[in-house]
């Protein structure tokens, strides 16, 4: 494994009103594996991935991403340091088409800034053919090619949630973290999504994933880490991890707990 | 200086009653309800036909009161109810339409020129060497005294007070305890008009009724509902005691202590022209929203 | 008849504009803007200030217009990324009526310039030029049709091409919210901004060109129900469609102007009215009632034709 970790978080502490979210966490994510952060409704591994992209600030603590400091950093500029996410709820832009949601996600348009749009157009034109031949391409991999006209707010729940991932991919991020990958997905189509997510690693991409389904972390993941109540209580092989008897228990301390935001 | 406290306060009255029931409305289906001041124009009018039928005035406001707190409920039913999935925005766009239709179905009814109530002649009374005060404005605030109290008793004592709060604070989580969700957003509706048409009538005891009562108010009532934390009733009630105050306050003295401190050559007394009276709530909300638009009671989030 | 048919095309067109400027803030970049009217009253009064008392050409008149409210669009947007969305409506609502309160308590030189009064008297373009050629009031405003309906379609041409650039693509993914756009790394609030300072100028410019067609403007003209009539154009037309928001206009316009033929249809022809019907007709009620009929319209069409008459166009990738 590389020496210098892709993503290095160090005693990262927060707190909403009085109620603790995260006691001092640290974690190394090392570039090329799925790396997956797991447990119970409540203990902070939202709250952890919104500090590493800058939706949410720490109280302490610090983050680095390739070797630089990202803590404080706006999202949007974390974001082009190669650092891709998706959310939850599969948010992605629902009244556009799916190849417009892919198109937004490319990285460094010179289409965006108004100078470039009227003065170089040609220019602008030509991203947008390689742009749009390399959503195809995404589109493809994650067997929505089909789809390319279709509003994204009618697809399926599955759909959105490769919509998310293929959003993701299009601005070639060094590290993607998904946010609940497979919540609400039908079996058949989380197991497509799984095998999508290895053979993009097998390619070279590295992932953070939270996720709760089990079956998928153990199919999927290289390496876990346990969150509990804010700390950090286990890291390792999936199938060793999973085994161990205080990461058996603070799953079943708060079988049916709320999830806060 | 008596007046400017005694002009505070039937601002402060006939404020917080129009914003209470904008926060409560807010707190429950989360969207800026652009039609509410319309409530108060809505009830002021609605005394004047009861009126005219002989009907004694406290009991005419009362019924207008009542009145238009059915309209509110109505109005849910037949709008807001079928919009309680759309988009934020369409809901403040469909109630700034309402509220024009409202106030200019007003307008078509009653007409361009303003009304009176008829109380009579009543004389004012002097309190010492300090000013006077009119037994209709004692009437104002007292009116607005009870009608919070009663308020405020009806939050905190009564199951139904309890369930408001349940579902204000978590909807799904209120409805999966039993709690008949719909049943209390019409109560709030009810309960939110109703103090409206309150406060419009006190305007309209204070001055004069017309059609654009409620559309005059608009800024200095939301700026009341946010400088409090929207959402919060509590927090109303003090956002329209700062907005209120300020208003006479801020007219009534005298800035250039203020000006020669700050370094400006100043000559005699500096006033702010009475024309930009209407401009301080506008100006207070600005400042709100952009030192601490979460408003003074509101937790950052 | 024909004189006011071409009054009525030439304030529509200006109208026009004001839809298609609030069409790329709501529409495409989700703003509820409910200051809309702001833009076109800066827009007028700058104008005429430049050229009156500055004495510049009126052509620097209306840049200067267009300027200085694309400026106080920018001014606007500054809150956006703190803001919630309902929040910085109403301050929207505030800041228009807070720039109406200054124009009405400010005299500009002399008290019959600014204040209540308004301006009058403002010059209008190359009206010498046609008196000179023994051309009539007439020709003239014919004239004035002709240079708003360019504008009018230039301002369409541009627009609709802006949506349609990566640019207009990342306002419509903004209008769903913040967090997808922040998180591909796009930096929402200098996407706002560029939004409301194109708005802004779009609807400057609108004002400077009513306002050198009036020849007269005072703060009457720029009360908060305006921008309310311009939302009715958007969403009657289809918020996020150009043409929507042209189709929208027209309609608008011509009810908002046809009370005023039913009026003078009924005295005309001393129809046997009914009391409801006679009531109905007098102006007093008839004008109030077409402003019930237009918000009845607008929330018949948030109720059940949401996308409006010409609903958003989806671009096809499709092979």
């Amino acid at each position: 494994m590389a020496a210098e970790p892709l993503l290095q978080v160090r005693d990262v502490a927060r707190r909403f009103g009085g109620i603790v979210a995260l006691d001092g966490v640290s974690l190394d994510v090392p570039a090329g594996i799925v790396f997956g952060l797991i447990g119970p409704n409540g203990s902070g591994k939202t709250t952890l991935l919104n500090i590493i992209t800058g939706f949410v600030r720490a109280d302490r603590g610090t983050v680095s991403f390739d070797g630089r400091p990202i803590r404080g950093l706006p999202s949007y500029r974390i974001a082009r340091l190669g650092l891709s996410r998706t959310f939850q709820s599969s948010r992605c832009p629902q009244r556009m088409t799916v190849m417009e949601n892919m198109l937004l996600a490319a990285a460094n348009q010179s289409g965006e800034s108004l100078g470039a749009a009227i003065l170089q157009f040609r220019r602008v034109r030509a991203e947008e053919r390689a742009n749009l031949e390399r959503a195809r391409e995404i589109l493809a991999t994650v067997n929505l090619a089909a789809k390319v006209d279709e509003l994204a707010g009618n697809l399926s729940g599955g759909q959105k949630k490769l919509l998310s991932l293929a959003q993701a991919l299009m601005s070639e991020p060094k590290l993607i973290l998904l946010d609940e990958p497979v919540a609400g997905v039908n079996p058949i189509l989380v197991q497509e999504i799984g095998s999508v997510i290895r053979s993009l690693c097998d390619a070279g991409r590295n992932f953070l994933i939270v996720e709760h389904n089990m079956s998928f972390i153990r199919a999927t993941c290289d390496r876990v880490a346990v969150l509990d109540t804010g700390r950090l209580i286990a890291e390792g092989e999936p199938d060793e991890v999973l085994a161990r008897e205080n990461v058996l228990r603070a799953y079943l301390a708060r079988p049916t707990a709320e999830a806060p935001a | 200086m008596l007046q400017v406290v005694i002009d505070g306060l039937i601002r402060t009255a006939e404020l917080s009653l129009i914003a209470v029931g904008l926060t409560m409305v807010y707190g429950i289906l989360r969207f800026g309800n652009f039609a509410h001041v319309e409530f108060a124009t809505l009830g002021s009018f609605l005394v004047l036909p009861l009126a005219a039928l002989g009907i004694a005035f406290p009991l005419a406001a009362l019924l207008a009161i009542v009145a238009t707190g059915l309209v509110g409920v109505l109005l849910d039913r037949a709008i807001f109810r079928r919009l309680r999935s759309a988009p934020p925005e369409m809901l403040m766009i469909a109630s700034f339409a309402l509220g024009i239709m409202i106030r200019e179905s007003v307008r078509a009814i009653w007409g361009p020129s303003p009304y009176l109530y008829q109380l009579g002649v009543l004389r004012p009374i002097r309190i010492g060497d300090f000013g006077r005060i009119t037994p209709i404005q004692i009437g104002i605030i007292v009116a607005a005294a009870v009608a919070i109290l009663v308020f405020h008793a009806l939050l905190s004592r009564t199951r139904l007070g309890t369930a408001m709060r349940a579902t204000a604070d978590n909807a799904p989580l209120a409805q999966a305890s039993g709690i008949n969700t719909e049943r209390i957003i019409a109560t709030v509706w009810l309960i939110g008009a109703g103090f409206g048409a309150l406060g419009g009538v006190l305007v309209g005891l204070n001055t004069q009724v017309k059609a654009d009562t409620g559309f005059a108010l608009i800024v200095e009532v939301f700026a009341a509902t946010i400088l409090g934390g929207i959402g919060n009733p509590y927090g109303a009630l003090l956002g329209a005691a700062i907005i209120g105050f300020a208003e006479s306050i801020s007219l009534a003295i005298n800035w250039s202590p203020l000006l020669t401190w700050l370094g400006f050559e100043v000559r005699g007394f500096v006033f702010i022209p009475t024309g930009y009276k209407t401009a301080i709530p506008f100006a207070i909300l600005i400042l709100t929203l952009l030192v601490r638009p979460q408003g003074i009671l509101g937790a950052r989030r | 008849m024909t004189e006011f048919l071409i009054y009525l095309a030439t304030t529509g067109g200006i109208a026009a504009m004001l839809a298609l400027s609030l069409n790329l803030q709501y529409g495409l970049a989700g703003l509820v803007n409910l200051g809309q009217i702001a833009f076109f009253m800066i827009g007028g009064y700058v104008s005429a200030i430049i050229v009156m008392l500055g004495g510049q050409t009126i052509a620097i008149g209306i840049l200067g217009g267009t300027v200085a409210a694309a400026l106080f669009g920018i001014l606007m947007a500054l809150p956006t990324a703190r803001l919630r969305q309902d929040y910085w409506a109403i301050s929207t609502l505030a800041a228009a009526e807070i720039v109406r309160l200054f124009f009405l308590n400010t005299a500009f030189g002399s008290p019959y310039f600014g204040q209540a009064f308004g301006i009058d008297g403002i010059p209008q373009p190359y009206r010498r030029a046609f008196t000179e050629a023994g051309l009539t009031t007439s020709n003239y405003n014919l004239f004035y049709l002709g240079l708003v309906l360019v504008s009018l379609l230039a301002i369409f041409l541009i627009l609709r091409w802006l949506a349609g650039t990566p640019f207009g693509r990342t306002l419509k993914a903004i209008r769903e919210g913040d967090h997808v756009p922040l998180a591909l790394g796009k930096k929402v609030s200098g996407f706002r901004l560029r939004a409301m300072a194109i708005g802004g100028a779009v609807g400057g410019f609108a004002g400077a060109l009513f306002a050198h067609y009036n020849a007269f403007i005072n703060p009457e003209y720029f009360v908060p129900i305006e921008t309310f009539i311009i939302w009715a154009m958007v969403i009657l037309g289809g918020a996020g469609n150009f043409l929507g928001a042209v189709v929208g206009t027209v309609i608008i316009t011509t009810i908002y102007n046809s009370t005023r033929f039913i009026a003078s249809f009924a005295s005309q022809r001393d129809l046997e009215l009914t009391p409801i019907i006679g009531f109905i007709f007098e102006p007093r009620v008839l004008g109030p009632l077409r402003m019930v009929l237009i918000g009845l319209m607008i929330l018949l069409v948030i109720l059940y034709l949401p996308r409006g008459l010409v609903p958003e166009r989806r671009r096809r990738y499709g092979r």
